[in-house]
């Protein structure tokens, strides 16, 4: 994947390089055959590499909304586990809640009294416990937002490579300007959409309880 | 502790499920639930209520639209309200506090501490 990466930048750096050359020699009013070969060779370099991206991105574009739906799958089966545990948890207490009303009528029971209360205790730190489902779910839907915001970019960047593949490079090279103009616009727009979409919702717990109560009694006054 | 009438706001039904039930065990009976801040503006145009505890990341409306909502409500003004949410840092306690939030509760918690929470709340009223 690296080195996939490596070869593209070269390939982007090589055009670089030869669309400067072109410039200079343009500059420069040397003979119109050697920038028209230039410009030929140019095109032979760009039109592969543009299809390789154009390729890349409709291969990711696809497996996008795969990665996103797997995402709400786990979400709603962690979702119903949670709850039939919670359900299983709530059989159980009411069971020992009528056992311990059974048993408090007779003294002699206060060992099985104490027993019960500390299960009904395990039974209810197991219902905290599963407070994991909803962390876990907030996290999964911000992973699942990342994936939205970059599937909707390959899509403009896919619609944007369709329209650029059909301009000639001669006749349309004002238009293809415009357009990048627009595209750059839009590319801005986006990019500010992207951003605020992938800014991270859930802020992980720096500080302890015992921080927060302190800060709030610190401050509740000043603020 | 004394009987309270409370409005709870998660979009999470495990959340809400888990507090529901810890609030009966400290003798809450009167809790009613809402999924997002829009929801439970509407609730609470129609029914009065003695504390409103809310999570923060929520659809539709947040817990922090929510809060700026409520404290503009004048019979909601002083209503405590709890904040119960994963974000935990710095800032967002800043926030809560500058809002008028009257606690803040970091998730995963323990059912001591929201007992806590809950009572230290009622006892500043």
């Amino acid at each position: 994947m690296h080195r996939e990466k490596t070869m593209a930048v070269e390939k982007i750096d090589i055009i670089y390089e030869n669309l400067e050359q072109l410039q200079q020699s343009v500059r420069s009013g040397k003979e119109a055959g050697p920038i028209i070969d230039d410009l030929f060779r140019f095109i032979r370099d760009i039109v592969p590499f543009m299809l390789e991206v154009h390729s890349l991105m409709q291969e990711s574009s696809d497996s996008i909304p795969f990665a996103s739906a797997n995402l709400n799958t786990i979400s709603k089966t962690t979702e119903m586990a949670t709850h039939q545990v919670l359900d299983q948890l709530d059989v159980v207490s009411a069971k020992l809640q009528r056992l311990r009303s059974d048993l408090q009528e007779e003294k002699s029971n206060q060992a099985r009294l104490t027993l019960i209360d500390e299960v009904l205790k395990d039974a209810s730190d197991i219902v905290y416990a599963l407070q994991f489902q909803d962390i876990t779910s907030q996290k999964l839907q911000h992973v699942n937002d990342i994936l939205q915001a970059i599937y909707e970019r390959f899509l403009t960047l896919f619609r944007s490579s369709l329209r650029l593949r059909n301009h000639s490079m001669f006749a349309n090279g004002m238009l293809d300007e415009m357009v990048q103009d627009q595209e750059k616009t839009k590319e801005q727009r986006l990019k500010s959409d992207f951003d605020r979409q992938t800014e991270d919702e859930i802020h992980h717990t720096h500080i302890s309880q015992d921080q927060i109560d302190h800060y709030f009694r610190r401050h509740k006054g000043h603020i | 502790m004394e009987e309270k009438r409370i409005l709870y706001v998660d979009d999470s039904p495990t959340m809400r499920r888990i507090i529901h039930n810890s609030l009966q065990k400290i003798g809450m009976s009167q809790i009613m639930e809402a999924e997002n801040g829009v929801d439970a503006l509407e609730i609470l145009q129609k029914q009065d209520f003695d504390m409103m505890m809310t999570d923060w990341n929520m659809p539709e409306m947040n817990g922090k639209e929510l809060v700026e909502h409520v404290r503009s409500i004048d019979k909601y003004k002083k209503m405590p309200i709890l904040m119960v949410t994963t974000r935990g840092m710095e800032e967002d306690v800043v926030t809560a506090i500058k809002l008028g939030v009257n606690g803040y509760i970091v998730k995963p918690f323990t059912p001591e501490t929201l007992e806590k929470k809950m009572a230290e709340i009622f006892s500043q009223q």
